[in-house]
């Protein structure tokens, strides 16, 4: 119970109280045109020297002659390739002694169990 | 209360503030040194994986299921294991236990080659190869689509346009459909400062800082005060493990995909289309009184992100004849997953669906 003594249980509401305030204030601060617009503009700022960034860094470690991230990024993607060929493998292995079909390509997963699809919703009242 | 009766009360009080200091101390360095427990617990198989794709299938837990399996679509700016935080935190495992064959669409961050992804891509090829093979595995025509926040923008669309088959039950929660009521965004990204276009084309993929960012700025301080919070409450084990699974997911924002984040703020934020009927997507518009399957939309009254103004509308446009929206006690993310979710909105799902179901 809260009472009157309870100095930690008034700090906690109070706490609660400052958070529900200081939220409503600063939104009704960035509500206003005025502050949305400047966000904005802080924002395009901001997208402007992260591509200028990013074109630079590129440059430089061209003439380093190290990978950048394109680069890992082509070698993600082969990867991704390596890795979706394994699981249609796996796939392939794991149904063929079982039904000798051939499953969809794209299925990677271990046989699933296949319980009864009969169940029937309790009844009103019931568990 | 008497100052009597308050004498062996206060006294009681302190004692247990005094253990809880101590507690403290050492849980908290506990909290500092190790990992959190690792998010996403119940077994399940992937049983796709595309690029910012993958679907997963939860191995079922009884010997007797539902006929219509479900099928979850996650909203594309956050990872889909909020709906399997952890053993006994897990709307997944409930569903299980209640009999439901469980597939959850779940989204990688996309990467700069999928840059060009636009709702085309998620409406008319991913969740379309997601319920062909859920189909696939079940043997069932009909899927039950449950779509969470943008993840239910997704279904919406996909049903509309695919209203005459596979969708037998469509549930929706905290589902945005006229987003001129978002409030505070639609301030933020007004079109005459908000040059999406400037930032699509520098980023190629919208970063998930910057969107992280803008859904804290809606509670610039709460993430403060939930630090507080966790030290005030270090002492309990519950909330500790609760409020890492929370921190961790809510920290695992996702970038998106470049043409798609255009797409939602040209056509969905700024001209409304999706409320308006207007909406096309591939040659197809998107009407949501096309959609006549059985629908259900949760919203939750104090959710900060998807105010209720903005999904409110949405059963009255639906083409159902049984349709039905309720809004639950809860935020944006405890509508869905923790104390407050296991309470309300995981038993009012089942009860919705399991008739719908068998």
């Amino acid at each position: 119970m809260a009472g009157s003594t309870d100095v930690l249980e008034l700090w906690r509401e109070a706490l609660q109280k400052w958070e529900r305030q200081t939220n409503e204030m600063i939104n009704n601060i960035s509500a206003d045109e005025g502050v949305s617009q400047v966000m904005n503009r802080s924002l395009a700022v901001m997208t402007r020297l992260q591509a200028q960034q990013g074109e630079a860094i590129e440059r430089l470690l061209v003439r380093a002659n190290l990978p950048s991230r394109a680069d890992f990024r082509a070698l993600g993607e082969r990867l991704d390739g390596i890795e979706a060929q394994l699981s249609e493998l796996k796939a392939l292995l794991q149904a063929s002694p079982m039904s000798g079909e051939t499953p969809p390509a794209s299925r990677a997963a271990a046989p699933v169990p296949r319980p009864a699809r009969t169940r029937k919703p309790p009844q009103e009242g019931g568990s | 209360m008497s100052q009597v009766a308050e004498g062996p009360d206060l006294v009681e009080r302190m004692r247990i503030e005094v253990e809880r200091a101590q507690a403290r101390n050492i849980k908290g360095w506990n909290y500092l040194i190790s990992p959190g427990a690792k998010p996403g617990v119940t077994p399940k198989d992937v049983v796709l994986t595309r690029g910012t794709l993958s679907l997963y299938h939860y191995r079922p837990l009884v010997s007797e299921v539902y006929r219509t399996p479900i099928l979850f679509v996650m909203a594309t700016t956050n990872r889909a294991y909020i709906f399997d935080l952890a053993k006994e935190q897990s709307f997944v495992e409930f569903l299980l236990k209640r009999g439901f064959d469980v597939y959850v669409i779940d989204w990688n961050p996309p990467r700069d080659d999928e840059r060009g992804l636009r709702f085309e891509d998620y409406v008319l090829d991913f969740i379309p190869t997601c319920v062909a093979e859920v189909g696939a595995r079940s043997g069932e025509d009909q899927v039950s689509l449950v779509g969470y926040c943008m993840g239910g923008v997704l279904s919406l669309m996909y049903a509309a346009i695919h209203s005459e088959r596979p969708v037998r039950n469509l549930a929706c929660f905290t589902t945005p459909f006229d987003w001129s009521k978002f409030g505070l965004f639609n301030r933020w990204a007004d079109p005459r400062h908000f040059d999406v276009d400037s930032i699509v084309d520098s980023f190629g993929n919208m970063p998930a800082d910057l969107i992280s960012a803008s859904f804290d700025m809606l509670r610039p301080v709460t993430k403060a005060v939930g630090q507080v919070q966790l030290w005030d409450n270090m002492w309990n084990d519950e909330f500790v493990k609760s409020y890492r699974a929370f921190d961790r997911w809510g920290a695992e924002t996702l970038p998106l995909a470049g043409e798609y984040f255009r797409q939602t703020m040209k056509e969905l934020m700024f001209a409304n289309k999706l409320y308006t009927g207007d909406l096309e997507v591939g040659g197809h518009r998107v009407d949501v009184a096309n959609i006549t399957a059985p629908f259900l939309h949760v919203a939750a009254e104090h959710d900060h992100i998807v105010r209720t103004e903005a999904s409110q509308d949405l059963v009255k446009r639906i083409g159902s004849a049984d349709k039905q929206e309720i809004v639950l006690k809860g935020g944006h993310v405890s509508l869905v997953a923790g104390p407050n979710a296991v309470r309300r909105l995981w038993p009012k799902l089942d009860a919705w669906l399991a008739p719908r179901s068998a």
